[in-house]
């Protein structure tokens, strides 16, 4: 099915999440589509549905430079692929990614039923904005 | 509009104009007539409305009870209903559809209030809106609000009431369904055996071009709704099956 922009508008979400040096769980089991933790099938999408990021925000913390990574948990609930690499947030920087325009009809990831999407940063700790929506809703 | 929806057009494209021909469908047989005279109704936007007429707030994935079309101004009366079984002497009736926002409201219609719902696949069991079935549930994406579409047509006969349930499909967020109504409201001249006898059968046969007519079918189960007694009687009509219309002009 082809969605219209306008109905893709209805169904922005938008939250912001602290990345810290051990794998961080972005999308959490329990939250919108996502299965219960109660099932112990980790923090990942319920399998009807295909969730599709559009925009990826860091906030550098002002004190000291970080890098990041993102990282999908596979269908296997195992093995994690790295899909950004290295993204160096400096201190005063907000990196995004995309670099540039954004566009709700052009995602840069996806995560399908069964998948996570995890982040990691050496240092401390930095936040994340991202912005995402689901099909099927 | 989506790619789904190939085969489900707006309902605007269907409204008939005067003079048009058309074949009611009830339980009890087909009723053949033309429209004489129409009006477009239309309420957009139609924030939906509880018995006191305060708009409905529905929480995050939760059902709300059927509802009828009730008129904000004044909720004792519903904006779908016909109190009498003519207008100005003439039989009539309501066509049209709903459309609807935002996409996680999910309505299920029920005609005449409380019966069935739409849509039903033949060999499961009945939809259940209190459990947000999503089983042909009329939404903002198969019936738009800036455009309903046939996907649940609703012909309303006079003195019945049309029902909906709600619910709401957002795990996360609340929402206020808002509705587009729209609406033709037909007066129409009915046909009988004796006064068009050959239209009947024309109609019932498809003879030519010009005795194309719009069929209706009133009611969401697998069969139509009754016309009952009072409406037959005012209507002064018989329903007869399309087999025994075919024979009532006779032979050509």
């Amino acid at each position: 099915m082809v969605l219209k922009k306008e109905e893709i508008w209805d169904r922005i979400r938008t939250k912001s999440v602290w990345l810290f040096p051990a794998m961080t769980p972005i999308f959490v089991a329990g939250e919108e589509h996502m299965y219960p933790a109660a099932l112990g099938l980790g923090n990942t999408l319920r399998d009807q549905f295909m969730r599709y990021v559009t925009l990826l925000l860091f906030q550098g913390d002002a004190l000291v430079h970080h890098s990041a990574s993102i990282q999908k948990l596979e269908a296997d609930r195992v093995t994690f692929t790295v899909k950004f690499s290295d993204v160096q947030i400096a201190p005063a920087a907000m990196p995004q990614i995309p670099n540039g325009g954004h566009s709700v009809e052009d995602p840069i990831l996806t995560v399908e039923g069964s998948t996570g999407l995890y982040g990691q940063v050496n240092g401390n700790s930095v936040n994340l904005t991202i912005v995402w929506w689901d099909d099927d809703v | 509009m989506s790619e789904l929806l190939k085969g489900i057009i707006p309902v605007e494209k269907k409204f008939m104009q005067p003079n048009h021909l058309f074949a009611l469908e009830f339980r009890e047989g087909f009723v053949f007539g033309r429209v004489i005279r129409r009006r477009i109704c239309q309420w957009k936007p139609y924030p939906v409305i509880d018995s006191n007429g305060l708009p409905i707030a529905m929480l995050p994935y939760s059902a709300q009870a059927e509802l009828r079309f009730r008129d904000p101004r004044n909720p004792t009366n519903s904006i779908l209903y016909l109190k009498s079984t003519t207008g100005v002497g003439m039989p009539w009736f309501y066509h049209g559809a709903i459309g609807l926002k935002t996409q996680y409201i999910q309505a299920y219609l029920r005609y005449p209030e409380a019966a069935e719902i739409p849509g039903k696949f033949a060999n499961v069991d009945p939809i259940r809106p209190a459990a947000g079935d999503r089983i042909s549930t009329l939404n903002g994406l198969n019936s738009p609000y800036e455009q309903p579409t046939d996907f649940h047509e609703i012909v309303i006969q006079p003195t019945k009431e049309l029902g909906v349930e709600y619910f709401n499909a957002d795990e996360a967020r609340m929402h206020r369904p808002v509705l587009n109504l729209l609406f033709a409201l037909y007066w129409t001249q009915l046909f009988t055996k004796i006064s068009h006898p050959r239209l009947i059968g024309d109609i019932a046969l498809k003879r030519y071009e010009g005795a194309n007519a719009s069929f209706l079918k009133v009611g969401f189960g697998d069969q139509p709704e009754e016309i009952g007694p009072e409406t037959a009687k005012d209507w002064k009509v018989n329903p007869m099956t399309l087999d025994e219309a075919s024979v009532v002009g006779g032979e050509r």
